[in-house]
């Protein structure tokens, strides 16, 4: 139903939409303010007192913005919320308009009315309530709504929903329009729809028709057909009913006439006037029509002919398009048309094509100069015919004959080009394939010749030129022969009975003759040339001077001989691997390496990379992986397992091959087996390791031995065989005054001044120690040394010794000496001390012997001379009291007993004395003796004491001991004198003998011989005086005594060596505790481990 | 000139000593028969004559009793003379003295010395010791009569 729209009505009817938009919009906005201001006229339109209620203006509003928003579905911006909020703004007006009318049907509130604004309380034409619209408006704003809503729906037919609703709100407004138009006053009584929502309703409804001009009733008005121009034209006839009724109103209203003529008038009228309308309608229409029909007859019949040429026209053109490819073009060259052959020589489709530039075929390969050329051309009116180089849709090229024909207006400018073309891309191709041939041919090294079936030369390239030194000219119609060495001149015949029978003579090598003589190695192929019925016509050689290539081959066999050589020679190796497949090539002495006896089929990386060794499987994978990344050089080491099992070491070293292009897609490299220079190194290493260890404990000897050879106070000299000097220490320095010099052996004497201890004669050389050593000789020797380096001579001592090698071969000597200036004095000192000493020891033994003899005088003296008179006085005082005692008076008696007791005592204590005196010169005659039967004498000579007296006497074991038997009864007779003197007062008195063990050692261990009394005892106070001479701890009346006795029994003790001392308790009595033997020291400790063991025990 | 025959021979120079002896002596009625001399020479003159006209009969000489401390001639010498003599050996000599130096001793026993006292200080002592000595050279103990020379001779034709 394309019937072509008349634009111009349809932009009308657009605005006309637009401006019922606007006009709701308007309105609604009015009313709002009106309400909200108050201003009544706003709402009434001076139609008073019917108001439009506040939400019938809100409903318009937002109805109109919905229709403003959805009036050009044309436009594409936004289109989405635009179409959104205008329905979202319907969906609202139509909640309202149902919920109003639901309210009026129902008698419900829901508040409507009051949701904008609330109704001012004068509104008394109220029907429910003061806010609430009428029912009509509701009933509208539900239609109008819903149109909006469904504005773009059409059945199929075409007829519109929103078309009929809105019309129907439209007449429902109508109703309020006419009734007012009619007569205002009524109006306001029986309406309860103000002027202002009726009028924008019915411009609403007219808009929403309008809005829509593709289908129903606005199409039908813009269609410029019949039915449109019948609709325009018949549509304002709808008013004459209008007009009609407000005569017939008027008439009524003014009550002339009776309501049957009014009537019947009026349908006159309106009879008359529809028909008249009508009429005059189906005149213009006719008219119209008639005009049409002759048009169309016209039309028909140049469109018979049109046809008939057209048919011819296209007809051609069908021919034309089975030939040519055709497109046509306006002046810009913006493609209007192309044909199917176009098209499919292009691969673009007609859409893709119609309406771009003819650009899009430029294939670059002409220059902007050749189209400028054309365009001018062609602009100019001119036909231009070209070759030209198109690119297809997938990017090929390809080539057409083209003719470009300008359509010309009739000033003669163009008005379209037409270009018609022909598809010569395979002719072109051949040509430029015969072309390229040619210049191959032309510009080949090789020498490209052809000849005729009897060898006449009939075709010869530059390569000939060059190869033979012929040029074209000379050779032209020549026989081949020419070319050939004589010896060689069969080889023609043979040749080209071969080309007779077809047959190519391929890669034939022989030799020829150049133009200036020179032979030339030569490869040719000859081949038969067949002329199009496929007869043989001739031949046509290819022929390459291969002299230097047979010469680069000779060159690259020895090089290659060489290098196998070599690499096998080295036990090296070779291999190259495709980067590509990672295969690899190899030597046989690879596989060796690897340990296979017989090459294996196939090599690649992963083969290789199973054969290294598990750790060093990554490291070498990583690695080769950077080296084709970086494209360095590959150069590693690592351990592979061969295939008997075992691990060695390989090097392999690769480099990458670069194709001309700079590609790699090759690395070739060796590989060798290293396993014993790693050994070798490992071991060198640890040489290495060992040497520097062994050079550093070297070092760190040797400065020890520096440090130690400079510390020492002897000097060191150390001399070879020759008795050239190696070592001289800085103590031999400072000791003979001179260093090292190099000095012969026989002049060594002389120069540092050496001499024998005599210190006047000089060392004998041959007797010189160090010499002696070197000759093998250990020895040593005193000597002098005297020079003028030194301050005073020195004393040395020397001791040589010979030093060998680990075969024992002599090598040298070494002397050590000390300086003992020192000590020759010392010596000389202790020797004069000594001398001094045993000078004085004589003297002091004869003045010890002359004061021994002396005392021996002495006492021999006393023993005699001081008891003689003793003596004296004892016998006449003892004869005076025996033979005049009678006479005499007690008393005289008493006195001449006193007399008697003092010589006594006196006599006593000069044999004590004797007895004391003695010890001192006596020497010990030791004899191994019994004590016991010595204590058993003592105690029988002492019988007497013990006269009247209980006694008990324990006398335990007592050992033998080495002693001088009868001093040491005189020990016993004085310690158990003491004890028997001092128990005196006791009865029964207990003494006791014994013997003591002490220390833990039998051998060392010496007895302790007591004596222990159970008497008056002493106060360990005094004990110190025991053994004083003459000192007592008891009164001489209680006790007699001399107080020597413990002195002497303490001087005969010390004499054996031993100890004496004794412990007592007053009154409870005393030990005397006394050792024989052992040295003074030790004598010492004895006594106090004695006390020890005794206080232990006693405890 | 006849004497009495000497029984004992006291060679002493202390006086005081020669009466305590003496009285001692006396006392045990042993002193009959006592010849004191007064040092070494004249024990020597008395025991050994030089001329035989002083030569007597020591046929009763039963003991010498010698100090040692002696003017002239010590008692040692004197003792040595003695027992050196074939007229004398026989007499036993006791030595009586103060000292009891070992000395003493061992040249008196090397000297053939019968018998060596020490004189006690004691007064008592020295009775007891005197007494006892003499008790016992004098009556216990038998000597050996030595003729004198002449009489030797006189008796030797006797069978």
């Amino acid at each position: 139903m394309e019937t072509s729209a008349d634009i111009g009505l349809v932009k009308r009817l657009g605005s006309f939409a637009s401006a019922a938009s606007l006009f709701s919009i308007s309105v609604g906005l009015s009313g709002l303010a009106g309400w909200t201001l108050h201003i009544s006229s706003f709402n009434t339109w001076g139609a008073a007192p019917v108001m439009m209620v506040a939400n019938t203006a809100a409903c318009f509003l937002l109805i109109g913005i919905s229709l403003w928003l959805l009036r050009n579905n044309r436009n594409q911006s936004f289109a989405w919320i635009k179409k959104v909020t205008a329905k979202t703004a319907a969906a609202i007006v139509f909640m309202v308009g149902f919920l109003s009318l639901v309210e009026h049907v129902f008698g419900l509130d829901f508040g409507i009315d009051q949701w904008l604004l609330v109704a001012p309380a004068a509104q008394q034409n109220a029907t429910v309530r003061p806010g609430l619209m009428s029912p009509i408006s509701a009933g509208a704003f539900l239609a109008l709504s819903l149109a909006l809503l469904v504005i773009d729906w059409g059945t199929r037919r075409g007829t519109r929903p929103a078309e009929v609703l809105s019309l129907a709100a439209g007449a429902a407004a109508s109703f309020g329009i006419l009734s007012f138009a009619f007569d205002p006053k009524i109006y306001a009584a029986h309406l309860s729809l103000a002027l202002p929502t009726s009028v924008t309703l019915a411009v609403f409804s007219l808009g929403v028709v309008c809005a829509r001009t593709e289908r129903g009733l606005g199409a039908l008005l813009c269609r410029q057909s019949l039915g449109g121009s019948l609709a325009r034209r018949l549509l304002p006839a709808a008013f004459i009913p209008v007009l009609v009724g407000w005569i017939r109103w008027q008439i009524t209203a003014t009550g002339l006439y009776s309501e049957w003529s009014v009537v019947i008038l009026s349908s006159l009228v309106t009879m008359s006037l529809l028909a008249g309308a009508v009429g005059w309608a189906a005149v213009v229409v006719d008219r119209n029509d008639a005009e049409q029909r002759k048009l169309e007859e016209a039309l028909k019949e140049t469109s018979g002919i049109n046809a008939r040429t057209l048919k011819d026209l296209a007809d051609q053109r069908f021919a034309l398009d089975q030939h040519a490819i055709v497109a046509i073009t306006d002046v810009q060259g913006t493609i209007i048309y192309v044909n199917q052959k176009f098209c499919a020589i292009s691969q673009y489709s007609k859409q893709e094509l119609i309406g771009q530039n003819h650009r899009i075929l430029n294939s670059g390969h002409h220059s902007r100069e050749f189209f400028q050329q054309m365009y001018h051309a062609i602009a100019n009116g001119e036909v231009w015919r070209g070759e030209i180089c198109n690119r297809a849709k997938d990017g090929s090229l390809y080539w057409v004959d083209t003719t470009v024909v300008p359509f010309l207006e009739s000033d003669g400018k163009p008005r379209q080009y037409m270009a018609i073309r022909a598809d010569i891309t395979e002719r072109k191709r051949v040509e430029e394939m015969r072309e390229h041939l040619a210049a191959v041919v032309d510009s080949s090294d090789d020498a490209i010749i052809s000849k005729d079936l009897n060898g006449i030369i009939n075709a010869w390239n530059r390569g000939a030129e060059k190869v033979f030194g012929y040029s074209a000219a000379e050779v032209m119609g020549k026989p081949m022969l020419m070319l050939f060495p004589p010896e060689r001149a069969n080889e023609e015949a043979d040749i080209l009975a071969r080309i007779r029978r077809g047959e190519s003579v391929e890669h034939f090598e022989t030799v020829r003759v150049r133009k200036d003589g020179a032979r030339i190695d030569i490869s040719s192929t000859i081949s038969p040339v067949k002329d199009s019925s496929s007869a043989i016509v001739g031949a046509s050689k290819i022929a390459r001077d291969i002299t230097a290539r047979n010469r680069a081959e000779a060159a690259l066999r020895q090089s290659d001989a060489r290098r196998k050589f070599a690499l096998e020679t080295a036990k090296l190796g070779d291999w190259g691997l495709n980067l590509t497949t990672l295969q690899a090539t190899r030597s046989f002495l690879h596989d060796e390496i690897f340990g296979y006896h017989s090459p294996l089929p196939e090599w690649s990386f992963d083969i290789f990379l199973r054969h290294v060794y598990p750790d060093d499987r990554e490291r070498v994978r990583e690695d080769f992986q950077s080296c084709i990344s970086q494209g360095r050089k590959w150069d590693f080491e690592c351990r592979i397992t061969r295939l008997d099992g075992e691990t060695r070491w390989i090097w392999a070293c690769g480099n990458h091959y670069r194709e001309p292009s700079g590609d790699a897609t090759y690395i070739f490299g060796i590989v060798e087996d290293i396993t014993e220079r790693k050994q070798a190194e490992a071991a060198r290493t640890l040489q290495t390791e060992e040497l520097q260890r062994s050079e550093r404990a070297l070092e760190t000897q040797s400065l020890m031995l520096q440090s130690v050879l400079n510390s020492i106070s002897e000097g060191l000299v150390v001399a070879d065989e020759t008795g050239k000097f190696l070592l001289w220490n800085p103590a031999a320095t400072r000791i003979v005054g001179r260093g090292a010099e190099n000095i012969p052996p026989e002049h060594w004497s002389e120069h540092y001044g050496v001499y024998l201890p005599d210190t006047v004669t000089l060392f004998p050389p041959e007797q010189n120690p160090l010499l002696l050593a070197i000759q093998g000789r250990a020895c040593t020797a005193e000597m002098y040394v005297r020079n003028t380096k030194l301050d005073a001579g020195v004393w040395i001592e020397t001791s040589a010794n010979p030093l060998q090698d680990k075969d024992g071969i002599a090598r040298g000597g070494v002397i050590a000496f000390r300086d003992i200036t020192q000590r020759k004095k010392d010596e000389q000192e202790i020797r004069n001390l000594n001398e001094e000493l045993e000078a004085r020891v004589v003297e002091r033994t004869a003045q010890l012997q002359a004061a021994n003899q002396e005392l021996e005088a002495f006492t021999y003296s006393v023993s005699h001379d001081l008891r003689a008179p003793l003596r004296h006085i004892s016998g006449f005082s003892k004869i005076l009291s025996e033979e005049y005692g009678s006479s005499l008076p007690p008393e005289a008696q008493h006195h001449l007993q006193r007399i008697q007791d003092g010589t006594r005592r006196m006599g006593q204590l000069v044999d004590d004395l004797l007895s004391l005196a003695r010890l001192g010169r006596r020497d010990l005659i030791l004899r191994t003796a019994g004590l016991k039967s010595t204590v058993d004498e003592v105690i029988e000579e002492l019988a007497p004491e013990c006269a009247g007296r209980r006694i008990e006497w324990k006398v335990g074991e007592l050992h033998d001991v080495e002693c001088d038997p009868s001093l040491i009864r005189q020990v016993f007779q004085n310690l158990i004198g003491n004890a028997l003197k001092y128990s005196r007062p006791r009865s029964p008195a207990v003494i006791e003998i014994g013997q003591i063990e002490v220390g833990q050692n039998q051998e060392n261990g010496r007895p302790v011989i007591f004596v222990r009394d159970n008497g008056v005892g002493f106060s360990m106070k005094y004990a110190n005086k025991l053994f004083g001479v003459f000192q007592r701890l008891h009164r001489a009346e209680d006790f007699e005594g001399t107080g020597v006795g413990l002195a002497t029994a303490q001087r005969i003790v010390q004499k054996h060596g031993g100890r004496i001392w004794a412990e007592a308790q007053l009154d409870k009595g005393a030990t005397f505790y006394f050792t024989l033997g052992g040295s003074f020291a030790s004598s010492e400790k004895e006594e106090l481990e004695a006390r020890a063991a005794i206080a232990g025990e006693q405890t | 000139m006849t004497e009495r025959p000497i029984e004992i021979l006291l060679v002493e120079d202390n006086p005081d000593d020669v009466e305590l002896t003496l009285h001692t002596l006396r006392k045990e009625n042993l002193a009959n028969h006592i010849r004191v001399v007064r040092d070494g020479e004249e024990a020597l003159e008395f025991l050994l004559p030089d001329s035989t006209q002083d030569e007597r009969s020591l046929e009763s000489l039963k003991l010498i009793l010698m100090d040692l401390k002696l003017p002239k001639v010590d008692g040692m010498e004197v003792l040595r003379r003695i027992k050196a003599d074939e007229r004398t050996k026989n007499i036993p000599v006791v030595i009586l003295t103060s000292s009891k130096e070992e000395r003493d001793l061992v040249k008196g026993y090397g000297l053939g010395v019968n018998s060596y006292i020490q004189k006690p200080v004691d007064f008592d002592q020295f009775r007891e010791t005197i007494k006892t000595v003499g008790l016992y050279w004098l009556v216990i103990n038998q000597v050996l009569v030595c003729e004198a020379p002449s009489q030797t001779a006189a008796k030797g034709t006797v069978a």
